[in-house]
């Protein structure tokens, strides 16, 4: 049998060589999709070493639930979607720590980015900026920018992760780009 | 033609990214919407044109060596999964041919301690719902109940009880939202054994009822704040099982009409504990009878079955393998 090339392997394949122990499968798979889960935390959290802390946490839980995938063999319907549910669950955690550690009223204050703009290259300054734009919206608003207009998928896979028919995605994507558009306006 | 702006507008984005249509030509097509869609698609484009946010090299590379290590550990606990199997395989067979509460769990303890080691019990402590080694942890607080007095199994019971929501933590984390209703069960498992002890020192000892109950609700309430906080993860179909486990308490008011060992979801499909003894054999509490009013829950057990937690009870937390 002819072994497939990793990179042209589907995520299930990859996922069910991971969770028979094969480190190179779940290599394949952090690197197909730490860029998309780094960005979907960072959007979020509008802090990048939360950030990487987050996204790194994203990966060891994954792991840590494989076992129990290969216990009954059993797949992942989707595994991107589980991803961004994983992450998205950390990143409601890290807002309630936020929440309990920040007085409310200096919350607001808080909203800015940690590191001055003389330490961050022009590029780091526009994302950070995004972020911080991203961070004013109502939470379903959040992902649907990130998902369409960040990392770039389709109406079908934003539904898909977001557990919403398509076509509710069109009018949160309509909202989102119109609350989004003012605030950006006013910056 | 698609007259709801929203739809519009999406048509428009799918056109424009896949270089069926221009900006101005999407414009051009809904006139009646021109101005309010040239805004949208301006946004779009500068959502597009910004630098999306990328993790540091030095961050990739240090990440995946740390994830790479995780595996590595994994891997070395493979043994310890296929010494467990084998251990499960021997305790049905003693529940199967004897059903007796005690042979399993001598066997949960010997077999725990000698066949497959000390690192075993220590590795299952970390087991969830649906894991291998989630009976081994369940089995030996088993073997803790049994070996505890009355005042041990309050303790006990509200660190089952705490630990229930940490594996409900863990798995919502995980989105194992499949093996949540067994740890709700036996979260609502230990609390009506929490219950039980409970009504048990009071008639024993009032007094030192009475300075545990302000513990017990302290403890509660703790528990309570975290169900609550997890409403706002879970997704609409687990919610149910979280407001379950919300709904499982004050133990004051529960657990007092609630008789039987408390239900358990071990798998078997009986709410019944794997090794433990029917609901018949479960004889009446010694001076305990039936309650006033019962706040039980609809598959709490009849009044008239109730015994004692510590004799012929399980830990309340019945394994899913």
């Amino acid at each position: 049998m002819i072994t497939q090339k990793l990179p042209d392997a589907s995520d299930n394949e990859l996922l069910i060589q991971a969770a028979q122990g094969s480190k190179t499968a779940f290599g394949e798979l952090y690197e197909r999709y730490l860029e998309h889960i780094y960005r979907y935390i960072f959007y979020r959290v509008a802090d990048h070493n939360e950030a990487e802390d987050l996204t790194e946490l994203v990966f060891i839980k994954t792991w840590q639930s494989l076992p129990k995938q290969k216990a009954q063999r059993k797949t992942i319907g989707n595994f991107r979607a589980w991803l961004y549910r994983i992450a998205h669950n950390l990143v409601i955690d890290y807002h309630r720590s936020q929440r309990r550690s920040v007085p409310l009223d200096q919350l607001a204050s808080q909203k800015d980015p940690q590191p001055g703009p003389e330490e961050l290259s022009q590029s780091a300054q526009e994302s950070q900026r995004l972020a911080n734009a991203i961070s004013k919206l109502e939470p379903n608003l959040q992902h649907v920018i990130i998902y369409r207009f960040i990392n770039q998928l389709t109406h079908t896979e934003t539904a898909n992760i977001m557990g919403i028919k398509p076509g509710y995605v069109r009018v949160l994507q309509y909202r989102a780009l119109k609350k989004i558009g003012g605030i950006l306006e006013k910056e | 033609m698609s007259e709801n702006i929203a739809d519009i507008l999406a048509e428009c984005l799918e056109a424009i990214d896949t270089g069926k249509m221009s900006i101005e030509q999407c414009l051009e097509r809904y006139p009646q919407h021109r101005e309010e869609l040239a805004s949208l698609l301006k946004t779009q484009q500068i959502l597009n044109l910004t630098p999306a946010a990328s993790p540091r090299p030095a961050f990739r590379r240090s990440a995946q060596t740390r994830l790479l290590g995780q595996l590595a550990a994994q891997e070395q606990s493979s043994l310890s999964y296929r010494l467990i199997n084998y251990w499960q395989m021997i305790t049905k067979y003693f529940q199967r041919s004897f059903n007796m509460r005690w042979i399993t769990l001598a066997i949960v303890a010997v077999l725990a301690t000698l066949s497959t080691g000390a690192g075993v019990a220590f590795a299952s402590g970390d087991a969830l719902p649906g894991d291998a080694l989630y009976s081994v942890k369940t089995g030996l607080e088993g073997v803790k109940l049994t070996f505890s007095g009355n005042n041990g199994d309050i303790d006990l019971y509200n660190e089952f009880a705490d630990k229930r929501i940490e594996e409900m933590q863990e798995l919502i984390d995980q989105d194992r939202l499949e093996d949540l209703p067994a740890a709700v069960q036996g979260y609502e498992n230990s609390v009506a054994g929490l219950a039980q002890a409970m009504a048990s020192l009071a008639a024993d000892d009032p007094a030192r009822a009475e300075a545990q109950s302000a513990l017990i609700d302290a403890a509660r309430e703790n528990r309570t704040q975290v169900l609550t906080a997890l409403l706002d993860k879970v997704p609409e179909q687990a919610l149910q099982g979280i407001q379950r486990a919300l709904e499982a308490g004050p133990p004051e008011n529960r657990g007092q009409g609630r008789g039987g060992c408390p239900p358990s979801n071990n798998g078997n499909g009986n709410g019944r504990p794997e090794g433990a003894g029917p609901p018949e054999n479960a004889g009446p509490p010694e001076g305990a009878g039936p309650p006033e009013e019962s706040n039980a829950p609809e598959n709490a057990g009849p009044p008239e079955n109730a015994g004692p937690p510590d004799q012929d009870c399980p830990p309340g937390e019945g394994g899913s393998e």
